[in-house]
């Protein structure tokens, strides 16, 4: 990993680590006609960049989606101090596939970006992600906090939450990539890459006890759009989500798709949450999002692609 | 050195009060405690009062807090063993006893723990317990043998700072026997039922001040969930009865001082439900019709 700032640096510039995008980047680049928006592969192990590779190859890879000299951002979830095994956070194996992926493209830049719960040095240290990254040139891991890096937003649909702070960096890549853990929320009811969105916010808290939460994830979602969803389904914290310890089932399944809701959707049903089998529609937040066209709980078959490894 | 007269008043009455301050309940930090023989302290305690528990564990604090939770003591420890691996001791003090059980009831799927003075458990890297209005929890980095025992020492540590005893609420009794481990929960109100209900079920059962207690069943294929809520009047349960059967889009029976309903729910499984005086009992989620009403019928 490039030292882009010392340590002292990144701290200086509000706390360890990060970046992001949204509103702006580029439009995605997998959508229209019969072509296949959302792929889950089924049966992966260890070989994690071979399972990405895989995963893509429906979307047309990942030079569909990332082009010589672009800046990309990664946005895993890295915002908890917690191991890796805790299914807190996104694998750091999968995260460093992707960002090898990416690079591979000709990506000039790989922002790896989330804000932290608190104590960013112990999430770093923690969740492995900095670690599995560390080897690669031009990868950054960011992990942003202070004010001064968010920059307001407003959001025209916004019908809970109609203004926002935006990590600054977020806005300027070109490729904005979610990759997000599927694990349960105990309030939102799952967390994917439409509720990982609150990852690149100044101030979460106040969509929790000042918004309705879930709408307003589906307004944030009007403005902060990834164009592709990874979705690490490898392992799913099945209850006491977000941070957990809950209980783990393994599924060894990743989704891709340029519709995050989709992804999310699919993501929903990999696993009983609460030991409850619940259908995506019964997500508040991820129904609120179909509504106000930031995506689709459900795609046609034609764009829908199952592979096994 | 003049001497003020208020001032000497002062101090006199507020060397009368101090005894009475030193003796009242102690404040959650002091509950952590300084260490055990296996783990030591690794950092200074933390405290988190009131909607400053979102910047502890973000997403989640909506559930403490419905559950009354006032304030968080927590601190992290370091295993005396090879590697010295972190662990945490956490200790919310919640809006009352049934409400500490509440808490931990969402999550007590486990190996039972016994010699804490309360209902405890110990799944994966986490062992959980409460006792008076404290909910605790103490958690390892990577769960082993080894880190269990590390645990249970730091749990029998903070539960002996803690005085009294708890036991299960007595109106888990009311719901029939056999339920799934684990599974019975306390929902006080709507907040704390949204990981039981993903249709808004709870909204309406726990409207109009309704109370519940809830466990889930095996009945055949099916997971029966068995609800007893109880309201501030027979009118409120009343009113909840056929707001629920709505829901359900269920028929209620019954002349205008009564309710009672059954049937097939949206969910494809069967249900049956009825209020009596200030009681709404619920059977859901069985294969057929018989089994909801003989479930029904078993909540007291």
């Amino acid at each position: 990993m490039e030292a882009r700032f010392g340590r002292r640096e990144l701290f200086r510039r509000g706390a360890i680590a990060s970046a992001a995008l949204a509103i702006g980047g580029r439009t995605a680049r997998a959508e229209g006609g019969d072509r296949v928006a959302l792929v889950k592969l089924q049966g992966v192990k260890d070989d994690l960049d071979a399972a990405v590779k895989k995963l893509l190859s429906p979307l047309g890879g990942m030079q569909s989606f990332v082009r010589k000299g672009d800046k990309v951002l990664l946005k895993p979830n890295m915002g908890f101090a917690t191991p890796p095994e805790r299914r807190a956070t996104t694998s750091p194996g999968l995260v460093a596939a992707v960002a090898r992926l990416a690079l591979g493209c000709g990506a000039a830049r790989v922002l790896i970006a989330d804000h932290p719960m608190r104590k960013p040095e112990a999430c770093l240290r923690l969740n492995g992600i900095q670690a599995a990254v560390s080897g690669l040139d031009n990868v950054h891991v960011l992990l942003p906090m202070a004010a001064t890096l968010f920059v307001s937003r407003e959001i025209p649909q916004g019908k809970s939450l109609r203004r926002v702070q935006i990590f600054k960096d977020a806005l300027e890549v070109d490729v904005h990539i979610a990759l997000p853990v599927a694990k349960s929320h105990m309030a939102a009811g799952f967390s994917g890459g439409v509720k990982g969105m609150m990852g690149l916010i100044l101030d979460r808290e106040s969509l929790h006890s000042r918004c309705d939460l879930n709408q307003a994830i589906a307004d944030l979602g009007t403005v902060l759009k990834a164009q592709l969803s990874i979705l690490d389904g490898l392992s799913i914290m099945a209850t006491d989500g977000p941070a957990g310890p809950g209980e783990l089932i393994e599924r060894n399944t990743l989704v891709a798709g340029t519709d995050s809701v989709a992804v999310d959707a699919l993501g929903v049903e990999l696993a009983p949450l609460y030991r409850r089998r619940i259908k995506a529609r019964q997500i508040k937040h991820l129904k609120a999002a179909a509504a106000m066209g930031v995506g689709k709980l459900a795609l046609p078959a034609a764009k829908v692609r199952t592979l096994s490894m | 050195m003049r001497s003020c007269p208020l001032c000497v008043l002062c101090v006199i009455a507020a060397a009368l009060c101090a005894p009475a301050a030193l003796a009242g309940p102690p404040a959650v930090i002091d509950l952590l405690p300084a260490g055990t023989a296996r783990a030591g302290p690794a950092g200074e305690p933390e405290h988190f009062v009131g909607k400053k528990l979102f910047d502890y564990m973000d997403g989640g604090a909506e559930v403490f807090l419905a559950y009354g939770f006032e304030d968080l003591a927590v601190r992290q420890y370091r295993c005396k063993c090879p590697g010295g691996q972190e662990l945490s001791v956490a200790i919310y003090t919640m809006g009352g006893p049934v409400d500490a059980y509440g808490i931990w009831s969402i999550n007590a799927r486990g190996k039972p723990v016994v010699g804490l003075g309360g209902p405890a458990v110990l799944a994966r890297n986490m062992l959980s317990f409460f006792k008076g209005r404290y909910y605790v929890r103490v958690i390892c980095q990577k769960p082993s043998e080894k880190a269990d025992e590390v645990m249970r020492g730091l749990a029998q540590a903070t539960a002996a700072r803690i005085e009294g005893q708890s036991e299960l609420p007595a109106e888990l009794g009311l719901l029939p026997a056999g339920a799934v481990d684990g599974s019975a929960r306390y929902l006080p109100n709507a907040e704390c039922a949204r990981t039981l209900w993903f249709d808004g079920e709870g909204d309406v059962l726990l409207s109009r001040g309704g109370k519940a207690f809830s466990a889930t069943y095996t009945a055949g294929d099916s997971d029966l969930q068995c609800t007893r809520a109880v309201y501030p009047s027979a009118a409120d349960a009343l009113a909840a009865c056929r707001a629920l059967a709505a829901k359900l889009g269920l028929e209620p029976a019954g002349d205008a001082g009564a309710c009672s309903a059954a049937g097939k729910t949206p969910d494809d499984a069967f249900a049956a439900l009825r209020a009596e005086g200030s009681v709404l009992r619920w059977a859901g989620g069985a294969g057929d019709a018989q089994t909801a009403a003989a479930w029904l019928s078993k909540i007291e």
